[in-house]
């Protein structure tokens, strides 16, 4: 890249030989805005190493774009930050761009001054506290604030630096001088802020009166937090006092009366003298009962945005963690149970104590971002369509972080490993392929993603009748995945309405799938209708004389209207969004049209006519006018990954076998209805011009020779598939090859319901420019969808076919039932007389032994040409725990409650291995914890070791047994002796004591927020256990030691002296 | 003064599960915290008995400052600037005219000079 070049900006290509420049194609290749490679042929590759054509430093000299005028403002702008104040932060914590703005001419960011600043600590505990002054003003390095150049001072638990403060970054958007009219300094009155009775109009935003969103710490870490509440206050642009609002602590002020922003009245708050006390200085503090704050968050406050109905998780994915947790068992280990980011910060296998982004990187302005590190971050998925900081994706647990034979989470929660059923199932067997070639390359597992399996949403969630909680849904949480209507707002005053009961789904047994790479993944489709300009002229290039509806200088390409503007002009229409009684149909869909038209061309006082150049209203007899603005409603559809909401794995797909997957109307076939539940919609898309009415695609997609005309037309009726899904919808592993798929458009008029094979396999890949016909595991030639599914319904026969093919011939060969039969029914397998005779008896438990064409299969797999040995199908996996009571004395809880039975326990038969029997676990009324039997309290007489036992049986009669061994405990304090001895040399210091010998971990707490583990406790302390500080400061040490029973023992400087170190 | 506890036999999978959720429950309380205004300064009391020191919460008194609050111990302005919940895009700001300077290659910026981030923040 030399200099910048204006034609070839926004073009970026693939450094494939990473040697920074571009070398015309010849290795390198241009990318596509999805990251593929602009090659011939299938598959194409990805990019690496992306990097643009051209580019000019970034510009951040000339400060917020400026719209000239507030009548610029509203034409262009739906949401500015003031605006995403009040609206999106009803769940963004604050912080970043809405407290701080990047200052004019930031580009060298490491040239900083240190902040002037004074502290008082009484350091020597003498009663008066000392001063300590920062230096202020001196030259420092912005980058490092690890350094001591800005001057230290001391405080409760440690030390601390004095800040460097950058030079060039940004600066909090309080005190920020803002000029012009840009989108940090107005917003639209969303929610008649001004109290004038009408919304719509562009107000200056004054910091000095709302205060700014800083980064609520509470909103995530205060058990209690109330959402609802914060939301209250920031609506009305109380940002400051938003924070003591949704902690309890206070409510908003309306410091005039008038019930609108006054001076003062966003940063007052009138405080809750329950809450709040008053020290000796005279200062206000949290009272003595003071706020539960949480290390780690609350799965509540997590919920409040992400998982509860309506919320943003419940939308995408019909996530649901509402009621009591019910509806997925991993509720139990809370949402920071999966999202721990200490797993990703413990990387290099060390106990790190944080991962900070590199904290140069957090302040370089340049555009990029870079760092795969977590800074303090709930750890991520890697959710496509997902636009938060990307780079790390794929830091969470996963499920084969806990559930696999070879976990890689620091706390598995003893989750149980599938990979022997699995194995049972064949899903580990080498049968499936990667590509689309016909080899047989990967396994199942390897092929399939965990959700698709196990997510399938099961459970509606009790009703208020059983004691649910309603929330006016037909359905509790079993509802999701929800149409967003965006022609207007929904009933609190949003910009689209996701919430009405007419554009809720049921997401029981209703998803789809869609390919992540080349593995399939558990999809929900999500569609939003919107209101659009179908003016795709792309020749004018801005052309006047056609209709720019977002005033962004271009008619062609996706002008979607404004959402504050389809508002404005359906609450003059006095219309609401189409869903709103559950129909819609043509009168209704003419009606917003016209309001809509007739508001983007006479409403002068905000100057759209001027703007967007040409009348769409009937006034000017335009609406007819085919050729010019273009009102239409689009649909467009966005698979989003469904991963949570886990269903047991007695009732994941494929417990039933292969057909459970492979057959017509399964996973990758069936009806699939786009539409939400209890929504009717149609219209008659024809107009006397025969382009398409009311409704018309979302984009374009796929560009070949369609025509065969031997060249390939771009533009507006050029060659191109239409789609109404997001173009990134892609087939296995073909990134760049978009699948088009309608969702309401065709025959019906309606939302349509499609196949779930639309979403995977292109209709027909073999038309000009696809990527041909593809090869299955069986040696079938499909050319596309039809031919994929049915080949896909049909694997089984296949495999068996094949098996013939290899010399078993029939099943019965092997296994006849001694009349030419087969016989491996579950009420009693045998074979009599064959090849492969062999005799079948049931177990010890009396349970008959089962040959199911899965367990044998899978025992040995389905390519590999073995002998298949015997296997069984279990569908009851007893558990059993042993507790040892902390309160009486070798009494222990013997808990088989836990047990797994896929047809319902119906029985628990015990053996206790000797003690009394004391009854069953009860809570303080007298009420069983847990389903009668499955749970004992026995009193032993000794503390040697006993194995208790549990036969469990179910509603079929199977029965499967388990037993634990455990040492009952008598209850007492058992303290350890320890006596710590610290030497200090410098910033490093060595922690010394004689522990008692049972002790077999320790964890040292430093004071600095690391530690250190030792699991060899006794002879690291007598050596000596080393730790260097970075810093100066008093550091007070925590030592934990474990003895093998699990007894804890704390020791602090209370107990020992030499457990407090200061650093010089 | 040692604290012991006694956490008991955990011996099943699901007892050490159990064991697990609950130490993670474990609430803990910030109490007698000094509430700062957005200057740092400390939210004074009324003084309702004239003393020179103030001793009753007032009717009003300046909304706290998390950022001063919370930030006289913890570091407020690394979690801030590390933590994409508040960023929101903000530290993927690619200028004021992404397009023109070529920073960007979305086609959602064209003609859009008021399009900055492709995280949440900027896309307005």
């Amino acid at each position: 890249m030399s200099s910048f070049n204006a034609a070839d900006k926004g073009k970026y290509y693939s450094d494939n030989d990473n040697d920074g420049s571009y070398d015309g194609g010849t290795v390198d290749k241009m990318c596509n805005p999805f990251g593929v490679q602009m090659v011939p042929g299938w598959p194409k590759p990805g990019c690496v190493n992306v990097k643009p054509l051209t580019q000019a430093p970034v510009d951040f000299a000339a400060g917020p774009f400026d719209f000239g005028s507030t009548t610029a403002f509203a034409a262009k702008v739906d949401n500015s930050v003031a605006g995403q104040m009040r609206d999106c932060a009803e769940c963004h914590v604050g912080g970043g761009m809405m407290e701080y703005i990047p200052v004019s001419g930031s580009t060298d960011l490491s040239a900083g001054t240190c902040e002037t600043r004074t502290e008082f600590f009484d350091s020597d505990k003498d009663g008066v506290a000392e001063q300590y002054d920062s230096n202020g003003g001196v030259a420092c390095d912005a980058s490092d604030q690890g350094t001591q150049i800005c001057g230290t001072y001391p405080y409760t638990y440690g030390t601390k630096n004095f800040q460097c403060i950058p030079a060039n970054s940004r600066q909090e958007l309080r005190s920020a001088t803002l000029t012009g009219v840009n989108t940090f300094n107005y917003f639209i009155d969303q929610y008649d802020e001004n109290n004038d009775g009408s919304i719509g109009e562009v107000i200056a935003q004054d910091y000095n009166d709302t205060g700014v969103l800083e980064m609520d710490c509470l909103m995530c870490h205060l058990d209690g937090y109330s959402w609802e509440d914060r939301k209250e206050a920031i609506r009305k642009g109380r940002f400051d006092a938003s924070r003591a609002q949704g902690a309890g602590i206070g409510v908003v002020v309306d410091a005039s009366g008038d019930g609108m922003i006054g001076a003062g009245d966003g940063n007052v708050v009138s405080y809750d003298a329950a809450a709040i006390s008053v020290n000796s200085s005279g200062e206000l503090t949290l009272g003595a009962t003071g706020l539960n704050v949480h290390g780690s968050t609350p799965s509540e406050n997590c919920n409040s945005c992400h998982g509860d109905l309506h919320q943003v998780d419940w939308k995408k994915r019909g996530d649901s963690w509402t009621g009591d947790y019910g509806n997925d068992v991993h509720a139990a280990i809370g949402c920071i149970g999966c999202h721990d980011p200490s797993v990703k910060w413990a990387a290099d296998g060390t106990d790190a104590d944080h991962g900070w982004r590199d904290y140069m990187e957090s302040l370089n302005l340049d555009g990029k971002g870079s760092s795969a590190v977590l800074g303090h971050d709930p750890a991520k998925g890697n959710a496509p369509y997902s636009s938060l900081w990307n780079k790390t994706d794929n830091s969470i647990v996963g499920c084969a972080g806990c559930h696999s034979g070879a976990p890689t989470a620091a706390e598995t929660f003893d989750a149980a490993d599938p990979t022997a059923k699995h194995e049972a199932l064949g899903l580990t067997s080498i049968i499936a392929q990667d590509g689309r070639d016909g080899v047989r390359d990967i396994s199942h597992i390897e092929l399939l993603d965990c959700s698709v399996c196990h997510v399938r949403k099961l459970g509606r969630g009790p009703s208020a009748v059983e004691g649910g909680t309603t929330h006016g849904s037909l359905y509790e949480w079993g509802t999701g995945g929800a149409m967003v209507d965006s022609t207007g707002t929904d009933a609190d005053g949003r910009l689209t309405d996701h919430e009405n009961l007419y554009v809720e789904r049921t997401m029981e047994d209703n998803l789809c799938y869609s390919w992540q790479g080349s593995k399939l993944t558990a999809r929900n489709a999500l569609v939003t209708m919107f209101w659009r300009d179908k003016d795709d002229n792309f020749a004018n290039g801005g052309d006047p004389a056609y209709f720019d509806v977002n005033a962004d200088g271009q008619t062609g390409a996706m002008d979607a209207v404004n959402p504050s503007h389809v508002r404005d002009a359906m609450a003059a229409a006095n219309l609401d969004v189409l869903t709103h009684d559950g129909i819609i149909d043509d009168a209704e869909i003419a009606a917003q049209q016209t309001a809509l038209a007739n508001y983007l061309a006479d409403n002068d006082a905000d100057g759209y006519s001027d703007i967007l150049g040409t009348c769409m209203s009937t006034s000017c007899g335009n609406v007819a006018d085919w050729t010019k603005g273009k009102l239409k409603l689009s649909f467009m559809g966005v698979t989003f990954k469904v991963n949570h909401n886990i269903s047991p794995a007695g009732t994941a797909l494929g417990k039933g076998g292969c057909l459970d997957c492979h057959g017509a109307g399964t996973v990758y076939s069936g009806s699939y209805d786009l539409k939400p539940r209890d929504l009717d919609a149609s219209w008659d898309n024809t107009s006397p011009t025969g382009e398409n009415k009311w409704v018309v695609p979302f984009t374009k997609v796929n560009n070949a020779d369609y025509d065969g005309d031997g060249v390939v037309e771009g533009g507006d009726k050029g060659d191109w598939q239409f789609s109404d899904f997001h173009p990134t919808l892609f087939a296995k592993g073909l990134k760049g090859r978009s699948i088009a798929v309608t969702a309401a458009k065709g025959g019906a008029d309606t939302i349509r319901t499609i196949d779930r094979s639309e979403l995977l396999y292109e209709g027909d890949s073999t038309v000009t420019g696809g990527p041909g016909a593809r090869t299955m595991v069986d040696g079938t030639v499909a050319t596309g969808r039809a031919a994929i599914v049915a080949a896909l319904d049909n694997v089984t026969d296949a495999m068996h076919n094949r098996h013939v093919a290899a010399g078993y011939g029939k099943c019965s060969t092997c296994h006849d039932n001694g009349a030419g039969g087969l016989n491996l029914s579950k009420a009693g397998v045998s074979d009599l007389g064959s090849l492969y005779a062999f005799t079948v008896v049931d177990d010890g438990l009396g349970n008959p032994l089962t040959c199911s064409a899965n367990a044998c299969h899978g025992d040995n797999g389905f390519s590999d040409d073995v002998a298949w040995e015997l296997a069984s199908e279990v569908s009851v996996t007893p558990y059993l725990s042993a507790l040892a009571d902390q309160d009486y004395d070798m009494v222990v809880e013997l808990n088989a409650s836990r047990s797994n039975c896929d047809n319902g326990c119906v029985s628990y038969s015990w053996d206790t291995s000797g003690g009394t029997v004391l009854g069953e676990p009860t809570d303080e009324f007298g009420a069983l914890l847990y389903p009668a039997g499955s749970a004992l309290v026995v009193q032993y007489g000794d503390t040697s070791q006993h194995t208790a036992s549990i036969t469990v049986t179910d509603a079929s009669g199977e029965m499967r047994a388990t037993s634990v061994s455990f040492t009952p405990q008598i209850v007492t304090d058992p303290v350890t002796g320890a006596d710590f001895t610290s030497a200090v040399a410098g910033n490093d210091v060595t922690l010394s004591a004689t522990v008692d010998a049972s002790a077999y971990r320790a964890y040292i707490y430093w004071g600095d927020r690391s530690r250190t583990i030792s699991n060899d406790p006794v002879a690291d302390l007598a050596a000596g256990i080393a730790h260097t500080y970075n810093r100066v400061g008093d550091y007070r040490i925590r030592v934990m030691v474990l003895d093998s029973l699990h007894n804890r023992t704390d020791y602090t400087f209370n107990e020992d002296g030499d457990l407090e170190v200061t650093i010089n | 003064m040692k604290k012991s506890y006694k956490s008991g036999l955990i011996v099943s999978v699901i007892a050490a599960a159990a064991f697990m959720v609950s130490a993670s429950a474990q609430a803990f309380t910030h109490d007698r915290v000094t509430l700062r205004d957005a200057s740092g300064a400390a939210l004074a009391a009324v003084d309702t008995d004239a003393d020179g020191i103030g001793d009753a919460v007032p009717a009003t008194a300046p909304a706290y400052s998390a950022k001063e609050t919370c930030g006289a111990c913890h570091a407020y302005d690394a979690i801030e600037r590390h933590s994409f919940h508040a960023q929101l895009g903000a530290n993927e700001h690619k200028g004021w005219n992404a397009w023109a300077m070529g920073n960007w290659n979305s086609i959602a910026t064209k003609g859009k000079p008021w399009v900055q981030s492709p995280g949440h923040a900027g896309k307005w």
